[in-house]
């Protein structure tokens, strides 16, 4: 959730409450109020009762309607006041509301009780209609503050959103740093001159970490090229038995091996670094021809049942050297450890490229299957990284990897997701 | 044949010189960027290995300069550094050929070869090995006047030992110069036992005497030399 409507989310629940509790709170107040004033009438209109009971006789004193009300009684008591319901002759007998104030005065040695009574009703339905009245415009108020506030924060933070939006275009391989707007907000200004800082700072460790892996490629590259050509040199010679070229071989071997290693962990190194920029759009479906083309031989040899089912005009937009490395990497890893005599399939449909072939359940936890330098104990002779890089491409384009196994048909599966 | 050699590592040098000189060339060495400069201009080469980090250079600005001077040598780039891009920028400098370390002496043999067989006979020259003539250009292998038909690979495999003739050519070697980098993926040696087999039959099936010899647990001499 944004900001903004956070903001105007907490804004608005605040301004519900208060416009709930204001619109009882008001009520209550303009009710007390009116009770008060109608009471002041009540009590006027009895002082007048008494006032005219002392100079004129009690028959004439009491008006039509019996209001007020005057009886002789025994003993004084104190005024008091009571609400009441009486049905309403006007109104087809229905109860109303009624305040009354009852006392007692003493008229020529006589004791009379005043009743006096006044309907409420009315009073209550304007204190009812003000508070409404208060609370709609206090609504409309809040209403109106909260989308002035909401547009000028949104104008205030129009700064920092170019620069999120900066900061997503952000790419370490492109040589221009991203223009950051200049903001008249102080705080704007100085987020703005850190992340240009902190650019500066990442790019200029990211070229230095691009010679680093350079450098340390030609460096383990070239001894392992002289001791590969001495090697080669060494197994001229005529003098050699055959258990020694035995021995010059494995050394051969575990010196390529070697090399392969670390061919491929500069290109994970690299792919991590996002060093292959550059995406062209790529007829998929020619390139994964091209690739089961080249490896259908060593299927063969093995003695796999192959088949594809390619569809045409599949297109994903990668880098092609890195697109091969995917391809070349999974049908590696296929023959590899795919049993002789078994098959492979290879599908690629609009949507998805699955690679799956027969062979022995994992001899590790299937999560550890595209961690680096775990492989099969039973063969020495993997690097281990081929599947890391499978997984560190596919992250690289966010293209969903998935891994299966059927136990039934003892069948591993490759799935990725296209786009 | 003479060929200058640049490169800084004296491991390396010594090893390749070493190679190369019982390969029958003549070669000449240069440990830095500006030795090597001096030499291909002062003196005419058939062919110049190069590597490219040098210590007081890159050797793409020699291979520039031979280019512009229009050198006829033929120029073979090595470096350590593999990504297509830097590829693309060898070649486009004007290297005829180009090989990554860590690479196979026999490797850089077969390559150098081919350089000089594009340069000097204009791709039309044939190899001639025992009763066994090969036309680089079109593919094409006779025995005696008479033509064999080999599968691409075969071919390969057949050009890569003939230009390596008389010396032990590993099996790693063999599987990397023919299948690239797709070889490491399988259990090479097996493979390429198979068709080194089928290659032996058809060439005897021609009759064509048995040239090719297993080292046991080695690899492969091709050798005319009646045993």
């Amino acid at each position: 959730m944004s900001l903004l409507s956070q903001t105007a989310r907490y804004l608005l629940l605040t301004a519900f409450i208060i416009a709930l509790a204001g619109a009882v709170g008001f009520y209550t107040l303009i009710h007390r109020k009116i009770r008060y004033e109608v009471d002041e009438i009540l009590t006027s209109q009895a002082e007048q009762a008494i006032h005219r009971l002392q100079t004129q006789p009690v028959t004439v004193l009491s008006n039509w309607d019996d209001n007020p009300h005057i009886e002789r009684v025994l003993a004084a008591k104190q005024p008091e006041f009571t609400d009441i319901m009486l049905a309403d002759s006007l109104t087809n007998n229905r109860p109303e509301p009624i305040r009354q104030l009852s006392t007692t005065t003493l008229v020529n040695g006589q004791m009379y009780q005043i009743t006096v009574r006044l309907p409420y009703h009315e009073f209550n339905e304007l204190s009812r209609e003000m508070s409404l009245g208060v609370i709609i415009g206090f609504l409309i108020l809040m209403a109106l503050s909260v989308g002035v506030g909401l547009g000028l924060a949104r104008r205030l933070w129009r700064p920092f959103y170019t620069t999120i939006d900066q900061l997503g275009s952000f790419q370490l391989d492109q040589p221009t740093d991203p223009g950051f707007p200049q903001s008249r907000i102080r705080e704007f200004g100085l987020l703005n001159q850190s992340l240009r800082e902190l650019t500066q700072k990442v790019r200029r460790q990211f070229s230095l970490q691009k010679q680093f892996t350079e450098n340390a490629s030609h460096e383990l590259q070239t001894p392992l090229a002289v001791a590969s050509a001495e090697l080669e040199l060494l197994m001229q010679s005529e003098q050699l038995t055959e258990t020694d070229h035995a021995h010059l071989q494995r050394a051969t071997d575990a010196l390529s091996r070697l090399s392969q290693m670390n061919r491929s962990l500069l290109l994970l190194t690299q792919v991590e670094n996002d060093q292959f920029s550059g995406a062209d759009l790529l007829d998929l479906s020619a390139l994964v021809c091209q690739y089961t083309d080249e490896y259908r031989p060593f299927f063969e040899h093995k003695q796999m049942q192959f088949s594809a089912s390619i569809a045409p005009n599949v297109y994903q937009r990668m880098n092609r050297q890195l697109a091969g490395v995917l391809l070349t990497n999974l049908l590696k890893n296929a023959v590899r450890h795919g049993l002789p005599g078994g098959s492979i399939t290879i599908d690629l449909l609009s949507n998805a490229l699955i690679i799956s072939n027969t062979g022995r359940p994992l001899p590790f936890a299937e999560s550890q299957l595209f961690t680096r330098f775990v492989k099969d104990p039973a063969r020495p002779d993997s690097t281990g990284l081929g599947l890391a890089l499978v997984k560190q491409i596919c992250d690289r384009y966010s293209l969903p990897i998935g891994y299966t196994y059927d136990s039934a048909a003892e069948k591993h599966s490759f799935q990725i997701g296209l786009r | 044949m003479k060929i200058l050699l640049i490169e800084d590592e004296p491991g390396l040098q010594t090893a390749v010189r070493h190679y190369l000189e019982g390969e029958g060339y003549t070669v000449t060495t240069a440990q830095t960027f500006r030795q090597g400069a001096t030499k291909a201009h002062d003196y005419d080469y058939d062919c110049i290995v190069v590597d490219l980090m040098l210590p007081d250079g890159n050797g793409l600005d020699l291979v520039r300069a031979l280019k512009n001077q229009q050198s006829t040598a033929g120029i073979i780039v090595v470096t350590a550094k593999d990504a297509l891009s830097d590829k693309l920028t060898g070649l486009d400098a004007g290297a005829d050929d180009y090989l990554t370390k860590p690479f196979h002496l026999s490797e850089l043999n077969a390559r150098l070869r081919s350089v000089l067989r594009r340069r000097l006979f204009g791709g039309q020259a044939t190899v001639q090995a025992g009763e066994l003539t090969l036309w680089p250009d079109q593919q094409r292998v006779s025995v005696r006047g008479r033509d064999i038909k080999l599968t691409g690979k075969e071919y390969e495999l057949l050009l890569f030992l003939i230009t390596n003739a008389e010396r032990l050519l590993s099996k790693s070697a063999i599987a990397e110069h023919v299948w690239g980098d797709a070889m490491d993926a399988a259990d090479s040696h097996e493979f390429l036992y198979t068709h080194v087999k089928n290659l032996r039959r058809k060439l005897m099936a021609a009759s064509c005497p048995d040239y090719i010899q297993t080292r046991y647990g080695a690899g492969y001499i091709f050798s005319t030399r009646t045993p």
